[in-house]
């Protein structure tokens, strides 16, 4: 039998090699009916090739990211604590030239009455007047450094928490974003190729915020 | 009336509660009591609304906000009696009748007596047969001490919002069709980090399952969430947990928390009892909905107080099943812990993760339309103020660390 290991080897290459470009082929994406901006998106989307575009993305985050975008926002379900907006820093988030982003638009009519974020315990704001959006410069704190805030809003009390990805992940992530911007792609494929980066790295409000540029592109 | 009709009254009501309780002794009308036998007395006591065990703020809350009829016999012959519930009373058997008039009456039991709540359809039919012959009752004795009759039609709402009537099918259909939708925010487990926390966190509900000695109907399974700090339960079985819990071994406690949480809110059919109040309450909803639109004294106040009337219906209840799933999840990491510092470590660990004690707020005019309308989108996810849950759990904790007296045989649930 070990004779003709070699030779099995051999027969088997074919295989791997025709199994390959289906990691780079983005299988069928599910549509939304009425919606011929996200159908044009979504064309534009399975034209592209991951491989090519963002090396080492996994076509798995595309089309999860897609099946996101298109999910029913409303979740059902009981859970254990109050579930903070989405698009707000809680669990990783990514220090971008030094600064933590806070977006509040998708609070809709729902206005910032309250905004306190401390570190480790230190006050860094407090605030009873929060602007739409807020840069928070987070310098050159570790990865172990735990960031709280709490937002007091006209319609609930929410509560976070997070910590900044390390280094190593982060160069890593400003590496694929870089590599995606010098690409020539339609908007909402970048947009879709971003949130993928940032689902991978689970920077999940990054996320977030990006499908909410997205929808807004889309006119969802 | 003279007095002999209303020793006559009474005798039958008793009479009654001491059947319905004899025939039901551990389903109740909410099914959330415990079995005990019933004797006279707490036939009578049920009538009359006995809640020990309740909690006293929750009590207050569901007090203001409780629509009883007024003028339905039960509560004219509590007035003319002047009997209230008496202190240190035993648990209630059976919601009196006065007591599941609306989707807000329906009680948890903030110290999770009993782990997991009925889903016989035998249940519910024997209480259903109780809720009748007591509103039967009633309309036999209106002619004797005045009050209205009640319609048929209340006592099926009634029973839809607080009988156990949808069957377990439909139950875990309705957590599959939500579990589907959320599939997008669900790690595959292709990457080998996912794959560890999914390995991780089934081990985890595995050692707190396998603490449920109670029969169950459901085949729990656990998907890791893209998400921070939080898990979610859905009806059937599915419980989802956020990816940091059960990655990051500093989050251990709170992800066994968080668990023990989310079985609960599946074994006291949370979700399922949401869903059939607002089944039920559609009838209502739309029917009132309706004369507010057409109504000629419609008016954005009107608007204002209708909203704010359902939110402290629906947010109540949705609050009181949060206390209700916590207490139950101290009862379960009790069992799976036995060694009471870790139990305490991990109980005060959660408290100490809860959002800050802020001072209630208070809104008015349009910003309390907003948030009502906010609330109503997303229902399920109102939870009890930090100092309210931190005092049950507070309370729970104390019960389950007391040394159970010698001789005495440890209650297991």
């Amino acid at each position: 039998m070990s004779r003709y290991l070699p030779l099995l080897i051999l027969m088997g290459l074919p295989f791997t090699a025709t199994a390959a470009p289906s990691d780079c082929t983005l299988p069928p994406l599910v549509q939304k009916e009425g919606a011929p901006k996200t159908a044009a998106a979504a064309q534009a989307l399975r034209a592209t090739s991951p491989c090519k575009i963002v090396p080492g993305i996994r076509v798995k985050a595309l089309a999860s990211v897609w099946e996101k975008l298109l999910a029913n926002t409303r979740t059902g379900g009981r859970r254990l604590d109050t579930q903070p907006p989405e698009s707000l820093p809680n669990g990783v988030a990514l220090a971008r030239d030094g600064k933590v982003h806070f977006d509040f638009s998708a609070l809709g009519a729902e206005a910032p009455r309250m905004l306190q974020i401390s570190v480790d315990g230190r006050m860094l704001v407090d605030t009873k007047a929060p602007p739409r959006e807020l840069d928070i410069p987070v310098g050159r704190a570790s990865a172990e450094a735990v960031f709280s805030w709490v937002l007091v809003t006209s319609a609930a009390t929410y509560h976070g928490e997070f910590t900044l990805l390390p280094d190593a992940e982060r160069r890593e992530v400003e590496q694929q974003l870089a590599q995606l911007d010098s690409q020539h792609l339609e908007d909402s494929t970048r947009l879709v190729y971003q949130a993928a980066i940032y689902d991978e790295a689970a920077l999940y409000a990054d996320r977030e915020r990006i499908l909410g540029q997205l929808r807004t592109l889309l006119g969802q | 009336m003279d007095n002999k009709k209303l020793a006559v009254a009474l005798m039958l009501v008793c009479g009654l509660g001491y059947a319905a309780g004899q025939a039901t002794p551990a389903a109740g009308v909410d099914g959330a009591e415990t079995a005990k036998p019933a004797g006279l007395f707490d036939g009578v006591k049920s009538l009359f609304g006995s809640s020990k065990g309740q909690d006293k703020s929750l009590e207050k809350e569901q007090e203001k906000i409780q629509e009883v009829p007024s003028d339905s016999v039960f509560s004219k012959l509590k007035a003319m009696v002047g009997m209230s519930p008496a202190p240190g009373a035993s648990p209630m058997q059976l919601k009196a009748f006065d007591e599941v008039w609306n989707v807000a009456a329906k009680q948890y039991d903030p110290g999770c007596k009993a782990m997991v709540e009925p889903f016989g359809v035998t249940d519910s039919a024997l209480s259903l047969g109780v809720l009748a012959g007591k509103i039967g009752a009633n309309n036999f004795l209106v002619p004797y001490v005045g009050g209205k009759p009640i319609e048929m039609r209340d006592m099926l709402k009634m029973a839809g919002k607080n009988l156990n009537w949808l069957p377990m099918d439909a139950e875990r259909m309705l957590g599959e069709r939500e579990h589907a939708n959320q599939a997008a925010d669900l790690l595959d487990g292709e990457r080998k980090t996912d794959k560890a926390a999914i390995v991780r966190a089934q081990k985890m509900l595995d050692t707190l399952l396998a603490q449920v000695k109670e029969e169950t109907p459901y085949k729990f399974q656990i998907f890791v969430r893209k998400g921070a700090g939080n898990a979610q339960a859905l009806p059937g079985g599915y419980i989802h947990i956020d990816r940091d819990l059960v990655i990051q071994p500093k989050n251990e406690d709170r992800a066994y928390f968080a668990l023990a949480h989310e079985i609960a809110h599946v074994l006291q059919r949370h979700e399922t009892h949401a869903t059939q109040a607002r089944l039920t309450d559609t009838i209502d909803t739309v029917d009132r909905l309706r004369k507010l639109i057409e109504g000629s004294t419609s008016s954005p106040a009107m608007v204002l107080g209708y909203s704010n009337e359902l939110m402290t219906r629906f947010v109540t209840f949705s609050k009181a099943q949060e206390m209700q799933a916590d207490a139950c999840a101290v009862r379960l990491l009790e069992r799976a812990m036995p060694d009471k510092k870790r139990l305490s470590k991990v109980i005060r660990g959660f408290q100490n993760s809860l959002g800050p004690q802020l001072p209630e707020s208070t809104v008015t005019g349009l910003d309390m339309l907003v948030q009502n309308v906010k609330k109503m989108g997303n229902l399920d996810n109102e939870h009890p103020n930090t100092r309210e849950r931190s005092a049950n759990l507070d309370k729970m904790l104390l019960e389950v660390s007391k040394p159970a007296a010698s001789g005495t045989k440890v209650a297991r649930y």
